[in-house]
């Protein structure tokens, strides 16, 4: 009951959310609730529970719970940093419904069903790339530009290609029987076809440009959904059988597996490449991502039971810790009104808990030697990859090691003006604040000293991040992110305070004469609580920051197998079980088209005993759906008669 | 005696082939409808009416979006990229044969649903290479409705949930297709800049590509209800040939 639970849930903040995308506090509580509610009836999602929809059987899993609560958990994350970064419009509708329609792939037992529930998830998600996002508005006066144009024919090839390859990869799974010598030429087709619709739906190297331009071509946040949440579960439906599925040998298989093979090194490789040269930080972001998705191209190629633990427990971690990056770029972006990285020298400085977040999320990404993470990295490139490529796995961490190196070093420079200008995490003094003083000292023009004066008095009482913004003139920047256009204006010294929360201060009009020297206004110093709080409800970027660290915390937890991940990526989702129960095939046909009877001893149905350890063996009743026994010649999830 | 299948799969196979090369909107619209509505039929076995009911909604509400996106613009595209005709002879050479192949046996489900699948799946590829988001959205479509005609009579007649799924899928394609080909919203009031701050040179609009960005309604333009371009486009050679035509890289 859980799990429709989960589904009705999705299904109708989705809904509401879409309905209220116009008016957006109460789409946002829609969304934000949506989430919220989701993430925690995932947590009571347990093992055996589940649900009949017509003569099709849901089955939870406890990994389909715990990764059904990752995902949502990640995104209520993720939309909480939205609150103060700028909210990113439709991709709560897009998201909720894509969680709907994975909740049904990853819990259904008829391999049909599971597959086509996938293409919808992709393609609900692909809503996402509709509104662009910086040039976008700027540019509706002119026309859709280029790039935009461009992200949407690829975003659409995407849905068909997914579509078609899961809708494909369901024939081989389901295994008619073919009339021919040899089935072998569909499992080939099958494999290129769902490693094609992986790679490019996560923006594998051949297909990274549509990644790395989603900055430009969809809505702020976009690449959580649709670089992270949406492969992240088509990984889970391909590795599920993929292991027995195609674990056969021979000439075409193998080119194909070659082929996939290259594509992972190559994403691995140069994602994190091009996250090194790259200057924007949501291009980094993007191409991080990317490369880490190689892990699951390298699972699929991997053909090995062995494979799923360790993918299934990459999978959870690849979700909250690439959903912090994308958080941490947006946290970044707002504070600085930029994304560039020539102009985010010292944002560490002003925002050393961002700093934090991204040690956090490095961290929990790449493990060490003997960590959960580490090794399930090291198992994947170990069993998917010739012995002498191991290395890759030292190589990959190298390389990111050098990209966010790069980010943790131009945050320690001296700060820039743009740094300067922007808002803090700090708590700034009430009095005699270095930029209020240094902008009082400075003021030549009575507009400046009353600016100046108001801003040195009320300080402690606004948000800290307004001040520098107030009185000293920005400087000239080339670029501004998306966030900054999305971001809310940052409140000036004008803003009247509320009574409540401060002492009354006298606001000098601009008839006022200025006066002859600054007088600070009595002030009652509050307590140390009360400060705090006031910092806390006031400082938008203090706000966001600690969220961004929580989500990076939680997934260094996550990633040393806290939780209870590691025991949940120890099963598997029932996907599983249809999959195990399809033979795989066999090049020398022997038998008869027309089964007469169960399949001898020794043929591919003693297949399924060899992953006993990775099916949600608890079960009360595996087998209990519309799949039949395991015989070459049925179709075994349907009744051919009705 | 000719089957309810097989005359489902022939206008099936008709509408789809309709929804490819048609210039106007409504008519692409019209003939996706009709290939949605009767692939359902393509099955020996006829399906619960309410499974009738579902998917005949789905493709009206499918053909619904389309309209709605396109045809309220009075959209139309330079249709098929190798001519009706040779598109017609396509499907019909598809058709064919996925009716004299016989690439599983038994067949679990109807001989004219494997040949509409294979028909709709050939000449959705044309489309899916091209640049018209219009076309890539059809395309795409029929592309699904064939896979799932082919999975129909190889595996055997879908349970209903795999039936509404479907029907979502194809919903949904035709959903996004509409949203994709809309034009971008309407500027909102930018919130105000820090005083002083200097023009953002990132947010300035890219190099707009004069002959390819079409079916943007401008706020800005004293006819709002025209697209920016389309009076040039209208006076100029070729003008219908570059209408809803995406730009070249």
């Amino acid at each position: 009951m859980t799990l429709i639970a989960f589904v009705a849930v999705c299904a109708t903040a989705g809904c509401l959310a879409l309905l209220a995308r116009e008016s957006e506090p109460p789409g946002r509580v829609a969304s934000l609730a949506g989430f919220a509610v989701a993430f925690a009836i995932a947590l009571f999602i347990r093992d055996g529970q589940s649900a009949s929809v017509g003569d099709v059987k849901l089955m939870a899993g406890t990994y389909s719970g715990f990764f059904l609560a990752c995902l949502s958990g990640s995104a209520l994350l993720l939309f909480l940093v939205g609150l103060g970064t700028g909210w990113p419009g439709r991709l709560a509708p897009a998201a909720l419904a894509a969680f709907a329609c994975m909740a049904v792939a990853i819990t259904a037992t008829n391999a049909l069903v599971a597959l086509t529930a996938g293409a919808l998830a992709v393609t609900a998600g692909s809503v996402a790339i509709m509104i662009a996002g910086p040039a976008d508005e700027a540019a509706a006066a002119s026309g859709v530009t280029t790039e935009q144009t461009g992200g949407r024919v690829a975003e659409m090839r995407i849905v068909a290609l997914v579509a078609g390859a899961l809708l494909l990869a369901a024939v081989a799974i389901l295994r008619p029987a073919w009339n021919s010598s040899s089935d072998a030429p569909v499992f080939v087709l099958t494999f290129l076809a769902l490693g094609l619709a992986l790679a490019v739906r996560s923006g594998a190297v051949p297909f990274h440009g549509t990644a790395a331009r989603l900055r430009k071509t969809a809505i702020p946040m976009a690449p959580a959904l649709l670089l992270v949440w949406l492969p992240a579960g088509l990984g889970i439906l391909a590795l599920s059988w993929s292991a027995t599925t195609f674990k056969i040998h021979g000439g075409s298989i193998d080119a194909a597996v070659a082929a996939v093979q290259a594509v992972a090194i190559a994403t691995l490789l140069l994602g994190a490449v091009g996250a090194l040269l790259s200057n924007e930080l949501d291009e980094i972001a993007a191409y991080s991502i990317l490369g880490d998705a190689a892990f699951v191209l390298l699972a699929l190629a991997a053909r090995s039971d062995a494979a799923g633990e360790p993918a299934r427990l990459w999978l959870l971690v690849f979700v909250a810790a690439k959903t912090g990056l994308v958080a941490w770029a947006a946290a970044v972006g707002r504070a600085y009104a930029s994304s560039h990285l020539d102009e985010l020298n010292g944002w560490m400085r002003r925002t050393p808990l961002l700093g934090l977040a991204l040690v956090a999320i490095t961290v929990a990404t790449l493990g060490w030697p003997g960590s959960s993470v580490y090794e399930a990295r090291a198992s994947l490139v170990r069993l998917a990859l010739p012995g002498q490529l191991g290395l890759l796995t030292v190589a990959a961490a190298l390389l990111m090691l050098a990209y966010v190196g790069r980010l943790l070093v131009v945050g320690a420079l001296p700060m820039s003006d743009a740094v300067r200008a922007g808002a803090s995490e700090w708590p700034q003094r009430p009095h005699g604040g270095q930029p209020e003083a240094e902008a009082l000292a400075q003021a030549t023009t009575p507009a400046e000293a009353i600016a100046a004066n108001a801003a040195s008095s009320a300080v402690a009482e606004q948000e800290p991040a307004a001040v520098p913004l107030a009185i000293v003139e920005p400087p000239k920047r080339k670029r501004r992110s998306r966030a900054a256009a999305a971001a809310e204006p940052l409140p000036v010294v004008s803003v009247p305070v509320p009574d409540g929360i401060a002492p009354a201060v006298e606001e000098p009009t601009a008839t006022e004469a200025v006066p002859e020297a600054p007088s600070k206004p009595a002030l009652t110093t509050p307590g140390v609580p009360a400060r705090l709080t006031r910092v806390w409800h006031l400082n938008r970027t203090l706000e966001v920051s600690v969220v961004v660290v929580g989500a990076a915390l939680m997934t260094a937890a996550l990633a040393v197998g806290s939780f209870g991940a590691g025991n949940a990526a120890r099963s598997g989702v029932p996907l599983d079980i249809p999959a195990h129960a399809t033979p795989t095939p066999t090049p020398p046909p022997t038998l008869a088209p027309i089964p007469t009877g169960p399949a001898p001893s020794g043929s591919p149905t003693s297949e399924p005993s060899e992953s006993a350890g990775l099916t949600p063996s608890p079960s009360p009743t595996p087998l209990a759906s519309p799949t039949p026994s395991p015989v070459k010649t049925l179709p075994p999830a349907q009744n051919p008669g009705d | 005696m000719i089957q309810l299948a097989t005359i489902a799969a022939i206008t099936a196979v008709a509408g789809g082939a309709i929804a490819i090369w048609a210039r106007d909107s409504r008519v692409v619209a019209a003939g996706l409808v009709l290939s949605l509505i009767a692939a359902i039929f393509t099955s020996p076995s006829t399906p619960g009416t309410l499974t009738v009911a579902l998917r005949i909604i789905g493709a009206m509400l499918a053909g619904y979006l389309i309209v709605l996106a396109a045809g309220s613009r009075s959209v139309s595209s330079e249709g098929s990229a190798i001519g009706p005709l040779a598109e017609a002879g396509l499907a019909a050479t598809l058709f064919c044969v996925g009716w004299w192949a016989a690439p599983v046996v038994p067949l679990a489900g109807s001989t004219a649903a494997q040949a509409a699948g294979i028909a709709l799946v050939g000449i959705a590829v044309v489309p899916l290479l091209g640049r018209d988001i219009f076309r890539l959205g059809i395309a795409a479509t029929a592309l699904i409705l064939g896979l799932s005609l082919l999975l129909d009579a190889w595996t055997g007649t879908a349970p209903a949930l795999q039936q509404l799924l479907i029907t979502g899928l194809l919903v949904c394609v035709a959903g996004v297709t509409s949203l994709l080909m809309s034009p971008s919203p309407a500027p909102r009031v930018a919130p105000a800049a820090p005083e002083g701050a200097a023009p953002d040179a990132a947010d300035e609009p890219d190099e707009p590509d004069e002959s390819t960005s079409v079916e943007v309604e401008s706020p800005a333009e004293e006819k709002p209800e025209q697209s920016v371009d389309a009076a040039r486009l209208r006076s100029s050679p070729g003008a219908e040939r570059q209408r809803l035509r995406s730009p070249r890289p």
